[in-house]
């Protein structure tokens, strides 16, 4: 028998442009005042291409200290707290260069993956806090822009890290 | 990501390059080059390299039956459990999933397929799945080679045998699946990262499982067969599995310990089909006469029409079900005219012109429409006997050609010719929301978000319409759209003949 034939796609391939970001973090401002700023972040997992679990995921929030520099204190004046977070540990303010500083929030050990509601996201709080009476200007923060009270939006200005690699957004001075 | 999208497709093109091969006219030919190749680099993992699809005569049919091959059989790297070798595998959205399948039980069982739109591994339904799908590389292998996708059929086979191997720690003792079908199906999301336990389940002498135990036996004297040829280590390695289980099933005579698929894939049928159907295929495999002796013996065993002495016909070869193919194997060997080749004739006249005044409901569109569950799966797979009946150079010929009309029309009903294609990826209108939770991708552990699939599961048959040819696209009409590898298993081979270019049928390397 000569049947019909027809010929199988040579390119054919199931490898998929990646639509959507995978792996980020989405912050708004939870409360602020003359000396601090308090932010909510809340780290995703929506991993497709292909879904993984993430145990070892971290962000870093970059602030600016030229106010405080301005004002004759330094980086260890400041001080991080945590009213509320799920899981993460959250280091002391950190040099990058020249004035920028940043905060790590590290989720290492708490497993976020794409498989239900309390799963893809993990919720963290933190204050960064200058001394009583000291002025903490928020608006020259790297990864202060585009933030705003009572809701949160995805930045690329809170750079996400699996294992200290970087995975999603940019550092400072990236282009 | 974008970055990374590159570097896998360079490796698969990398991967390509070296072993693609000019179409050759002799399959002889490319049999031995295959053979080649496994002494290259590959020889580790003992898995092909993808081939270069040789050059198609042109096509002639409705549809295109090469690309549907294609993808149906690119459906199985989608249902892959374990560890993921991207070398093989031609898709970016499936990681490593069910890591510790079996460490509950203290051995390796990882790897197989994932059932359906689930993330079970049920070895009768996989070993069926596995069965048919080398049923069909045994019955059309130059059709597999014409189209370049004997490496990838081979490779799909290979990926449920190696897990079957897996399963069979000793001579007796047969794990027959991976995770509770309750809290796998509680849980709705991706198969990397499956929250719940997968606990294993196994039978042994003092509590069988021969429906399980024979069927695996069968897919492994199949893969005997027809690996033969590009790895002889391991067709031996499956035929001594293959024979051992045999013994298990044979000697114990019993389903009691199979119980943990209750619910989902309980023997309705019983063993004796499953029985014979393993004995066919060792003796196919081995030459040896007392197989053949023994899947005859069962004859009396495998049912009849309530109320008859007529040898059953009105059902379909399936999972459960494997008498259908038994008859057909038999008729061909036995080659007597004799009860074997009434009983598939019988069977394929009820599917087609009909039998004694019956006939199968047809739905208008013309649809042989079995059931409402997985409907296309059994026209598909019914189409694949009428394919090998109609090959067969001692079988009627008059019913020959009815049969092969039969199967051309269910393929064609399947790939679109009442305006829809039941393929996931292929044709006009195909499906796009599946029954299945890898493709779909949701993240919350809810089928409605996302509203869109997240992947394509190219290739996928779905469950396919009602008996008016009523059909709805819905991610949880599970009638309609659920997907299984015992779905495509038909569905694949059936496609065989479409493509199959050889004038004259295959020659058989068996005792035939």
């Amino acid at each position: 028998y000569k049947l019909y034939g027809g010929s199988p796609d040579p390119k054919f391939s199931g490898i998929e442009e990646v639509t959507e970001d995978e792996i980020f973090v989405e912050a708004g401002v939870n409360a602020s005042g003359s000396n601090f700023i308090e932010i909510k972040a809340v780290v995703n997992n929506k991993s497709g291409w292909p879904a993984r679990v993430c145990e070892n995921l971290s962000f870093r929030y970059f602030i600016d200290i030229e106010e405080l520099a301005a004002a004759g204190k330094t980086a260890s004046d400041l001080k991080v707290s945590s009213s509320y977070n799920q899981g993460a540990k959250l280091s002391d303010v950190k040099h990058y260069k020249d004035n920028i500083y940043y905060v790590e929030v590290d989720l290492s050990g708490t497993k976020i993956y794409p498989g239900g509601q309390s799963a893809y996201k993990k919720e963290v709080q933190f204050r960064i806090s200058a001394p009583e009476g000291t002025v903490l200007n928020s608006e020259n923060d790297y990864s202060y822009q585009g933030l705003s009270a009572g809701a949160v939006v995805k930045s690329e200005d809170i750079p996400v890290y699996d294992a200290g690699v970087l995975v999603f957004g940019k550092e400072p001075g990236a282009s | 990501m974008v970055l990374a999208v590159f570097i896998i497709l360079g490796t698969v093109l990398l991967f390509a390059k070296p072993w693609g091969r000019e179409a050759s006219n002799t399959p002889d030919e490319s049999g031995i080059k295959a053979g080649d190749d496994l002494r290259g680099e590959n020889k580790s993992s003992g898995y092909l390299p993808e081939e270069k699809i040789p050059k198609q005569p042109p096509a002639t049919g409705a549809f295109n039956y090469g690309e549907a091959l294609q993808k149906a059989i690119f459906f199985y790297e989608c249902q892959r459990s374990g560890k993921l070798d991207s070398a093989t595998l031609r898709l970016n959205w499936r990681g490593d999933s069910g890591l510790y399948d079996g460490k509950d039980a203290g051995i390796d069982l990882t790897g197989g397929w994932y059932d359906a739109g689930d993330h079970v591994k049920f070895n009768l339904p996989m070993s069926y799945s596995a069965a048919m799908l080398g049923w069909a590389v045994y019955e059309y292998e130059d059709a597999f080679k014409q189209s370049g996708q004997y490496n990838h059929i081979l490779n799909s086979i290979k990926w449920a045998c190696d897990y079957f191997i897996k399963c069979h720690p000793e001579k007796d003792v047969y794990y027959y699946q991976v995770g509770d079908g309750h809290a796998d199906h509680a849980w709705w999301g991706p198969a990397e990262v499956m929250p719940m336990e997968r606990p294993s389940y196994k039978v042994d002498k003092s509590s069988p499982g021969s429906a399980v135990v024979g069927e695996t036996s069968a897919a492994l004297a199949i893969a005997s067969i027809i690996f033969e040829k590009v790895d002889k280590e391991y067709s031996k390695e499956c035929l001594k599995h293959a024979k051992e289980l045999f013994e298990l099933a044979d000697t114990t005579k019993s389903d009691e310990g199979y119980t943990a698929a209750n619910g989902f894939y309980n023997s309705w049928s019983g063993f004796y089909d499953e029985l014979s159907w393993a004995a066919v295929w060792l003796y196919l495999a081995t030459g040896d006469s007392s197989y053949l002796a023994k899947a005859e013996s069962y004859s009396d065993k495998w049912g009849y029409e309530p109320q008859t002495d007529t040898p059953k016909y009105k059902w379909a070869q399936c999972w459960d079900d494997v008498t259908y193919g038994t008859y057909l194997l038999l008729a061909r060997i036995k080659n007597d005219n004799g009860i074997y080749k009434e009983s598939i004739e019988r069977h394929l006249d009820w599917w087609t012109t009909g039998y004694n005044g019956e006939r199968i409901t047809y739905t208008p569109k013309g649809l042989a429409w079995l059931d409402q569950w997985g409907a296309l799966r059994y026209a598909t797979t019914t189409a694949f006997l009428a394919c090998v009946y109609s090959d067969w150079e001692n079988g009627d010929k008059d019913k020959a050609k009815t049969y092969l009309e039969f199967a051309r029309s269910q393929a064609d009903y399947v790939l679109g010719s009442t305006g829809k294609s039941f393929v996931v990826g292929f044709g006009e209108n195909s499906p796009k929301r599946p029954h299945h939770r890898t493709a779909h991708g949701s993240w919350v552990d809810s089928q409605t978000e996302p509203p869109e699939h997240r992947h394509v599961l190219y290739g996928a048959l779905v469950g396919g319409p009602d008996n008016s040819d009523n059909y709805t696209d819905d991610i949880s009409n599970y009638v309609c759209n659920e997907v299984a590898c015992d779905y495509n298993a038909g569905f694949v081979d059936c496609l065989q003949k479409c493509i199959n270019f050889m004038v004259e049928a295959p020659t058989r390397n068996s005792a035939v």
